[in-house]
C-alpha cells in the first residue's frame, strides 16, 4: 500500500481539549508541534507526538457492517434510514436519538445536529461532552447567560495565583501544564495552589496542595466567598454595578458548615460556642479534611491577588452538584470583579479536541445549534427559518444517562453512536450494555472494527479517521483550528458528515444536506451563528463568527487558527469576554448562584469503605482505541491500576502488584495495586480508559453509579463507594502473539492487551523469507505491523493454567522450560529462527521484563545467543560469551584464551592456572599452543616497538 | 641418598602423580610399564580411533620432559612379584628393584562378560575391549578387511568405540542391554537425543537386549575362530567380524592380591592412598577407597595430588587427607556434547530434589539441573555445556541458588 500524502500537512491534534497544531511530514515519519499554533507553539506531549504511529490500517473498520455480515454503502445507509423511518412512524421522533462524541469535528456534529433536532425531530442528540464538562456549561449559563469561556491560555502567563481544581494537567493537558511550568520559572510572584484529594504529577509545581475530601470543593469556595465578604476583600462597585444576587449568595453560603457539622460531625458543644462565625476556618478545614493554615494560606493569597485564575476540569464537573461547585468557583471571581482580565477568570478546561465545537453547534440534547436555546422560542424559530426545517424540536431532549435509561426502558427504540464507546465511559456501563442489546436498532459509526460499543451494533459504518477527516475543531480557549486530512481514507471509510447526509437525503432531505465539502457546512454554520445576532435590534449572541461566513474552499483550506467571536468588532478574534461588565443575561449583569454546598451523594458504608476516583493517565487517551495503536504509549502504564494509600492497601491486605478486585453492586474490576502516598487515606483511583478489548475486567464505569448532576445531568464519575479485596492469583504470567487469541477470559480470569509494534527488520538478508509479512515497506507508519501480548493471571492451579494457555500457542519449534518446584513454565516458539510466540507463567509477580522480546518478536533472525536468551526474557551478556570451545572439559572458548594471554598468559601451564583449560584431559593443550602464539603477536609487536623506542 | 620410588604401571595416574612431584629431591623414582610405548594419554583412544588425531599428539612429554624430573621410565617392565618383607620386585625380564615406596597405578582392564565365545580357551578372534593403544591398532587393523562391528555397552567408551568405528566406515551396531545409553551418567530425555545423533551418524542402535553368546567360524586355512555374530536374548542374532566389549571395567589386581595386599574390588587404600602395607601405596582405577572404585579422570586428579603431598610430607606437617567429591563426566566424541554431575535422577537420591529442565529438541538442546535445598545437587547438559564448568562448581561449593534460580538453566551470563 502506498497512501503516503505529497506534502506535508499542518493539521490539530486530536486529543484533549489544548487543540495543539501538529506538522505532519511527508513521509509520515514523525508528527511534531506547530510552531505557528498559537496554543502549544511548536511543543507536543508525548501522545501527540506519538501521532504517526497510530495511522496504520491495523483494527480499522474497512467496510459497512450489516448485521455482523460485511456490506455495502448503499446497503447500510438505505437499512440506517429506513428503520429510522419505521421508527419515526410507529412510535414518534422521540423513539429516534444520536449519541456523538467530542471527538467529531464540527462539521460532522453540525449535520448529526441539525438532521436530528431539525428534520427528524428529536432532540435526543447528546454526546460524550456530557461526561466531560457539562456542569461547566450550565454554570456558566447561569452566571453569564452563555456558555462563554471568558478566558484564554495566555491568561496562564499572565496571572499572578494559578489555583488548579480537580485537574490534572501534567497528564491530561500536558502542554498547557508545560506553560504553566515556564509561567512558574518566569514569573517570582506566580503562586500555585493544587486543590485535588490526590497528590498529582501536577502537585510538583505548586506551591499549596490542599487534598480535600473528595467532592467538598464548594465548601472550600463558599467558605471563600464568605471570608472574601466578611473580611472587605470584595469589589463592592463591581458587584453594584454588573452582579446581581450576591447578598444570597453569601448567605447561603454561610449556612453549609452550620448544617452539615450539626448533621454530620456532632461537635462538641464547648467547641461550637466558639464559633463566633459560621464557616469558620477551622469549620471548612474539618469538612474538607486539610489543616486550617493551609487554608488560611490559600484564602489570603486569593484576598491580595488581582489576577487570579481558576483552572477546573472534571474534578469539579463529574459530580452530583456539578453545575454548583462550578459556580461557587464563578461566584468568588463575580465577588472579586476578576473575569475577563488579563491573568484572572475563571477556566474550564474541556477534555477532548472537539468538546468545544460540539457546544458551538448544538452537541448536547439541552442545546439547539450555534449556542441558542429551546427555552426561547424566538431562537426556535429563528433556526427553523434558517434551515427551513420541517420538523424542528421544541423542548430539550434527553441528556446522556437519561437518554442510555430510555433506551433501557424501551422508548428509544434507535439510537445512532458517532465516534464514541460509552460502553466504557458511561457509568453503569453493564446495565447499559443489556440495554443497548435490547435496542431495536443500534447504529455506530466508528474507525475501529472491534471496540466494547461496536460489539453491540446492528449496522457499523466505517468512519474516516484522524489525518483521513478534514474540517475544524474548538478548543479550550475558542480557538477554531483545521484539522486537515493528509491521506485517504482506509478501506471504504467515510467522513461522518457524508455518512449523516447520505441518510438524510434518504429520508428525503436532498436539499437541505447536498453538501460536497466540508467547508459547505462551516459557511452554513458559521453563517446561523450570524443570523440576527446583534443587529436591527436582535440581542447579541456570544458565539458569532460572522467574519468567517464567507469562507470559499481554498480560503477554508487556508484558515488560520483563531478565537472567536469573528466579526466585524473582532476581525482576527478576540481573547477575553467580559472585561466590560456585560454578560449575556437578559439585564447583561452577570448572576451570583446562591449556593447550599453538598457532599457527593454515594456514602462510604461498612461494605464499601473506599471512594474511588477515576481519571486519565499521562500516555492514554479516552478508551485507547488510536493511543493503544503505539506501544510507546503503553510503556508508560501498560495495564490498569489501582492506586491506594498505604495503609489502606495494608487494611486490605494488598501488596505491590497484587491483582485486587474492586466492586460495589454494580459489578467489578480487576487491576493491578500501585501503593503510593499520593492516594490519600480511603480514597482510590483508577484509570478511565481501560476497555473489554485492553483487559478482562478494566472498566471503570462499570462500577461507577448513574447519579448525576440535576442541572448538567452529568454523572458523578469521581466518588463512587466501593469494596477492595486481594485477587487470589494463583499464578501471573504473561503470552506473546502474532495473533490475538479468541478467547482469553476462559483461561485467564485477568488479562490485560498489549499491542507492540514490530521493529523494523535490521538483519532481514535472507531474500526468500516472503512470509513473515515483513516487507521493504514496513518503514512506512501506515503499513506497521503489530503483536501482541497479554498480562495474565488466574485462580486455578499453576499447572491446569499452563496446559491450557499452551493450547493457545501457534505450531513452530518449542524452546522449553519448567522449573516445577519454584512452579515456572516458559515456552517459545520459534520458526524459522524468529520469535513467533512466548509464553511465560509463575506463581509470582517476578516475570522478566518484556521488553527485549517484544524488540526481537518476529523481527530479525534470531543468533544463537538470543535462542538461547529467550527464555530467561533477556537479553543477557553476550560479551560473556566464551567463544568458540577450546577446552571441553572446562568450556573455555577462544575469547577468554584470548583475554587470558593478552593479561600476560604465555605457556599452557599458565592458562591453565588462570582458566583451568587443558587440566583435565589435556588434550586441548596444542591447540592452546597455537593459540597462545597467535594472540601474543600483538604484545611482541609492542615489546619490539618499546625495545626501538629505547 | 635419595630413596627409592617405584611406581607400577604408566597411565594417566602416574602421569598425575609425576606432575604433582614435579622437582621434588626426596625421591629417585622409576617407572615399570608392561607396555612398549611411552605414556600416551588413554582418554583420546577414541579420537585416535577416529582418527582426529594421532599418536604424537596425545603424547604429552617427551624425553626432556622425563630427564628435567630425573625420572626413570622403563617400558616393557611387566612386574611380576613384589617380596613386601625385602622391598624388592622382579619383572617378567627379570629385572629386580630395590623400592622405599611402591605405587600401584595398574589401572583397569576391559570386563568382558563370560559367554560362549569369550571364555578362554575359546576366545573367538575379533573379540576385544577397549582401554589400550593395542586396541586401537586392532581395530584399525579389521577395518581394512571387515566391515561388521558390534559395540557391546552404550557407556561412555561403547559409544566412543561405535563413533570411532563409523568414522572409519564400519557398519556398527550399538548394543546396550538398558533402554537409557549411558544410564549411568544421563537421563531418557538426553538419551534420546543422543540416539538420535548416533543414528544419524549411521550407528544402528539396539537398546533393551544383552547378548547370550558370540558365534564362530572358523578362519580359511587354519584352526582358530573368529567371531561372526552377536546371539542376542530375544533370539535375533547380529553378524559382526568385530565384537568390542565396553561393558564395564574392573581395576588390574592380581598382583596386589599376590603380594599379600587386601584387596576387595580393587586394592584398598585409606584417605592417604596406603594400603595395607606401610610402604605402599595405590592411586587410579586399581584402588578402592570406601567402597568405590574408579573410571574417570576427575577423583584421580585429587588423588594424585593428595598422594604426592603425602610421599613429600615433612614431620611437621599436617597428613593430607582425600575425599570423594562430585565430579562431571563429559562425553568427548567430535560434535556431540555431553556433561554430566552429581545426582542424575531424583528418584536416585535421598534428598528431596527438585527439577529444573529446558527443551530446544529442535536443535538438540537439553538441560536438566537438579537442586535440593536451593543446591546444584546434579545436572546432564546436552549440546549446550557452555556453563557446565559454572554447574559444576556451583555443586562442588554447595551455593545457595536461591537468588540465581530463574535464570539458573540460562547460564552464567544471566546470572550476573
Amino acid at each position: 500500500m502506498n497512501n503516503l500524502p505529497n506534502d506535508s500537512c499542518k493539521t490539530t491534534c486530536p486529543y484533549c481539549g489544548v487543540g495543539c497544531g501538529v506538522q505532519m511530514p511527508k513521509d509520515l515519519s514523525q508528527a511534531s508541534g506547530l510552531k505557528t499554533h498559537p496554543s502549544n507553539l511548536g511543543k507536543l506531549c508525548v501522545k501527540g507526538s506519538s501521532l504517526h504511529e497510530t495511522l496504520s490500517i491495523q483494527g480499522r473498520l474497512l467496510n459497512p457492517k450489516v448485521h455482523g455480515q460485511e456490506s455495502d454503502w448503499e446497503t447500510a445507509l438505505s437499512t440506517v434510514a429506513n428503520k429510522i423511518q419505521q421508527v419515526v412512524k410507529d412510535h414518534g421522533p422521540n423513539a429516534i436519538a444520536f449519541y456523538g462524541s467530542g471527538q467529531l469535528l464540527t462539521e460532522d456534529y453540525y449535520v448529526a445536529n441539525k438532521l436530528i433536532k431539525g428534520f427528524i425531530g428529536s432532540a435526543n442528540m447528546d454526546t460524550n461532552s456530557r461526561l466531560c464538562m457539562s456542569s461547566a456549561v450550565s454554570a456558566y449559563k447561569r452566571a453569564f447567560g452563555s456558555d462563554t469561556v471568558p478566558v484564554c491560555y495566555d491568561d496562564i502567563e499572565a496571572t499572578d495565583l494559578l489555583i488548579i481544581i480537580g485537574a490534572n494537567p501534567a497528564w491530561a493537558h500536558p502542554i498547557l501544564y508545560q506553560r504553566m511550568v515556564a509561567a512558574k520559572n518566569n514569573n517570582p510572584n506566580l503562586k500555585i495552589v493544587v486543590i485535588d484529594p490526590r497528590k498529582t504529577a501536577s502537585c510538583d509545581i505548586a506551591d499549596l496542595h490542599l487534598p480535600i475530601n473528595s467532592g467538598s470543593d464548594a465548601f472550600l469556595f463558599n467558605a471563600l466567598l464568605t471570608y472574601l465578604a466578611d473580611n472587605g476583600h470584595c469589589d463592592q462597585e463591581y458587584i453594584n454595578q454588573h452582579t446581581d444576587g450576591f447578598e444570597q449568595a453569601v448567605q447561603l453560603a454561610r449556612s453549609d458548615c452550620e448544617e452539615k457539622l450539626e448533621g454530620e460531625e456532632k461537635l462538641e458543644g464547648e467547641r461550637k460556642d466558639e464559633c463566633s462565625h459560621k464557616n469558620s476556618l477551622a469549620d471548612i478545614a474539618k469538612i474538607c479534611g486539610i489543616p486550617e493554615v493551609d487554608i488560611a494560606q490559600l484564602f489570603s493569597w486569593y484576598s491580595t491577588t488581582e489576577k487570579t485564575l481558576s483552572f477546573y476540569s472534571q474534578g469539579i464537573n463529574q459530580s452530583s452538584s456539578g453545575t454548583d461547585k462550578c459556580n461557587a468557583i464563578i461566584n468568588c471571581h463575580l465577588a472579586t470583579g476578576r473575569i475577563g482580565k488579563p491573568g484572572a477568570g475563571p477556566f474550564s478546561i474541556t477534555g477532548q479536541p472537539n468538546a468545544m465545537g460540539g457546544r458551538e453547534v448544538g452537541g448536547l440534547s439541552n442545546q439547539l445549534a450555534c449556542r441558542m436555546h429551546f427555552e426561547k422560542p424566538e431562537e426556535v424559530d429563528r433556526i427553523t427559518r434558517y434551515w427551513n426545517a420541517p420538523n424542528i424540536a421544541t423542548q430539550n431532549g434527553l441528556k446522556a444517562v437519561e437518554m442510555f435509561d430510555a433506551v433501557e426502558s424501551g422508548e428509544i427504540k434507535f439510537i445512532w453512536i458517532m465516534s464514541t464507546n460509552p460502553l466504557v465511559s458511561m457509568p453503569e456501563a453493564d446495565r447499559l450494555k443489556a440495554a443497548l442489546l435490547k435496542c431495536e436498532m443500534v447504529v455506530v459509526s466508528d474507525c475501529l472494527e472491534k471496540t466494547d460499543t461496536t460489539e453491540v451494533a446492528d449496522v457499523l459504518l466505517p468512519a474516516a479517521s484522524w489525518g483521513e477527516k478534514n474540517g475544524t475543531v474548538t478548543n479550550s480557549e475558542r480557538r477554531i483550528s483545521r484539522q486537515r486530512n493528509f491521506i485517504q481514507p482506509i478501506g471504504n471509510a467515510k467522513p461522518d458528515w457524508w455518512i449523516i447526509s447520505q441518510v438524510a437525503q434518504k429520508l428525503g432531505y436532498t436539499e437541505a444536506f447536498n453538501y460536497q465539502h466540508p467547508s459547505e457546512i462551516f459557511s452554513e454554520h458559521a453563517g446561523l451563528s450570524a443570523f440576527e445576532n446583534g443587529y436591527d435590534n436582535f440581542p447579541a449572541r456570544d458565539f458569532d463568527i460572522s467574519g468567517l461566513a464567507h469562507l470559499n474552499q481554498e480560503a477554508y483550506d487556508e484558515l488560520q487558527p483563531i478565537q472567536w467571536p469573528v466579526n466585524k468588532e473582532y476581525p482576527l478574534g478576540r481573547q477575553r469576554f467580559f472585561a466590560d461588565g456585560k454578560f449575556f443575561t437578559p439585564n447583561q449583569r452577570g448572576q451570583f448562584v446562591a449556593i447550599s454546598a453538598r457532599l457527593p451523594v454515594a456514602k462510604i458504608t461498612d461494605a464499601l469503605p473506599l471512594i474511588m476516583n477515576t481519571g486519565r493517565i499521562r500516555d492514554q487517551w479516552h478508551t485507547m482505541t488510536r493511543t493503544g495503536k503505539t506501544d510507546r504509549l503503553l510503556q508508560h502504564i501498560a495495564e490498569p491500576f489501582v492506586d491506594i494509600n498505604p495503609d489502606d492497601a495494608a487494611a486490605n491486605s494488598l501488596k505491590q502488584d497484587d491483582l485486587a478486585i474492586i466492586n460495589n453492586d454494580h459489578g467489578d474490576m480487576i487491576v493491578r495495586v500501585k501503593i503510593t502516598k499520593a492516594q490519600t487515606r480511603g480514597n482510590i483511583f483508577v484509570p478511565m480508559h481501560w476497555t473489554s478489548q485492553f483487559a478482562s475486567k478494566g472498566r471503570m464505569g462499570v462500577l461507577v453509579n448513574s447519579i448525576t448532576c440535576p442541572v448538567s445531568g452529568q454523572p458523578e464519575n469521581k466518588h463512587t463507594p466501593v469494596a477492595i479485596t486481594k485477587y487470589p492469583s494463583q499464578w501471573f504470567g504473561f503470552l506473546m502473539l502474532a495473533e490475538q487469541p479468541e478467547d482469553l477470559s476462559s483461561v485467564s480470569d485477568y488479562w490485560a492487551h498489549v499491542p507492540f509494534t514490530l521493529s523494523s527488520d535490521d538483519n532481514n538478508d535472507d531474500k526468500n523469507d516472503g512470509n513473515t509479512g515483513i516487507d521493504s515497506e514496513n518503514k512506512n507508519p501506515l503499513n506497521t505491523q503489530q503483536a501482541h501480548y497479554y498480562e495474565l493471571s488466574g485462580k486455578q492451579c499453576i499447572n491446569s493454567a499452563y496446559l491450557a494457555l499452551k493450547e493457545l500457542l501457534p505450531a513452530g519449534e518449542a524452546l522449553i522450560f519448567n522449573d516445577v518446584h519454584s512452579g515456572t513454565h516458559r515456552i517459545a516458539i520459534v520458526k524459522d529462527n524468529r520469535l513467533l510466540a512466548s509464553l511465560f507463567i509463575s506463581p509470582n509477580f517476578d516475570l522478566p521484563n518484556r521488553r527485549w522480546l517484544s524488540q526481537i518478536f518476529n523481527s530479525q533472525k534470531l543468533t544463537d545467543f538470543q535462542r538461547r536468551a529467550l527464555l530467561s526474557g533477556q537479553e543477557g551478556n553476550a560479551a560473556s560469551d566464551p567463544g568458540t570451545i577450546i577446552c571441553s572439559c572446562f568450556q573455555i572458548g577462544d575469547k577468554q584464551i584470548k583475554k587470558a594471554v593478552e593479561n600476560g598468559a604465555n605457556n599452557t601451564s599458565d592458562l591453565g592456572a588462570t582458566l583451568k583449560c587443558g587440566t583435565n584431559c589435556g588434550s586441548c593443550i596444542p591447540e592452546l599452543k597455537t593459540l597462545i602464539e597467535q594472540f601474543s603477536v600483538p604484545a611482541e609487536a609492542l615489546a619490539t616497538e618499546l625495545e626501538c623506542e629505547n | 641418598m635419595k630413596k627409592q620410588l617405584v611406581i607400577i604401571g604408566n597411565g594417566l595416574a602416574t602421569m598425575q602423580l609425576l606432575k604433582e612431584l614435579e622437582y621434588q629431591q626426596t625421591y629417585q623414582v622409576t617407572v615399570l610399564s608392561a607396555e612398549n610405548v611411552p605414556h600416551y594419554n588413554r582418554i583420546m583412544l577414541s579420537s585416535l580411533l577416529a582418527q582426529e588425531t594421532d599418536l604424537q599428539s596425545i603424547t604429552p612429554c617427551d624425553d626432556a620432559w622425563y630427564q628435567a624430573r630425573n625420572i626413570q621410565v622403563l617400558l616393557n617392565h611387566r612386574v611380576i612379584n613384589i617380596d613386601t618383607s625385602k622391598q624388592i620386585l622382579s619383572c617378567k625380564n627379570d629385572r629386580e628393584f630395590k623400592y622405599d615406596k611402591l605405587i600401584f597405578a595398574t589401572g583397569s582392564r576391559a570386563f568382558i562378560p563370560p559367554m560362549p565365545g569369550t571364555e578362554m580357551p575359546n576366545v573367538l578372534e575379533g573379540v576385544i575391549g577397549f582401554r589400550k593403544l593395542i586396541d586401537v591398532d586392532f581395530m584399525q587393523q579389521v577395518t581394512r578387511h571387515y566391515k561388521k562391528s558390534v559395540v557391546i555397552g552404550a557407556g561412555l567408551l561403547g559409544i566412543e568405540a561405535a563413533v570411532g568405528l563409523a568414522k572409519q566406515g564400519m557398519d556398527v551396531t550399538l548394543l546396550h542391554r538398558r533402554d537409557v545409553l549411558m544410564n549411568r551418567q544421563i537421563d531418557q530425555a538426553a538419551s534420546d537425543l543422543l540416539i538420535k545423533e548416533l543414528t544419524h551418524r549411521g550407528i544402528k542402535i539396539v537398546t533393551g537386549f544383552g547378548p547370550l553368546g558370540l558365534t564362530g567360524e572358523q578362519i580359511a586355512e587354519s584352526d582358530s575362530h573368529k567371531v561372526c555374530a552377536v546371539e542376542l536374548d530375544n533370539g535375533e542374532a547380529i553378524s559382526a567380524d568385530l565384537v568390542v566389549f565396553a561393558t564395564g571395567i574392573i581395576p588390574c589386581t592380581p598382583l596386589a592380591k599376590a603380594s599379600g595386599l587386601k584387596v576387595q574390588k580393587g586394592i584398598c587404600v585409606d584417605a592417604q592412598l596406603k594400603t595395607s602395607d606401610d610402604l605402599i601405596y595405590a592411586l587410579g582405577e586399581c584402588c578402592e577407597f570406601e567402597g568405590n572404585t574408579y573410571g574417570l579422570v576427575a577423583p584421580i586428579w585429587n588423588q594424585a595430588r593428595i598422594l604426592a603431598q603425602q610421599l613429600l610430607l615433612a614431620p611437621s606437617d599436617k597428613m593430607p587427607v582425600y575425599t570423594e567429591e562430585a565430579f562431571a563426566t563429559k562425553l568427548k566424541v567430535s560434535g556431540i556434547d555431553v556433561h554430566s554431575m552429581g545426582i542424575i535422577n531424583p528418584n536416585e537420591s535421598e534428598q528431596e530434589c527438585e527439577v529444573i529442565e529446558f527443551n530446544d529438541i529442535e536443535r538438540s538442546i537439553y538441560k536438566k539441573i537438579i537442586t535440593s535445598k536451593q543446591r546444584v545437587i546434579g545436572a546432564v547438559l546436552y549440546g549446550d555445556v557452555v556453563d557446565s564448568q559454572w554447574y559444576f562448581e556451583l555443586l562442588q561449593q554447595k551455593r545457595d541458588i536461591t537468588e540465581i534460580r530463574k535464570n539458573l538453566i540460562f547460564g552464567q551470563a544471566f546470572c550476573a
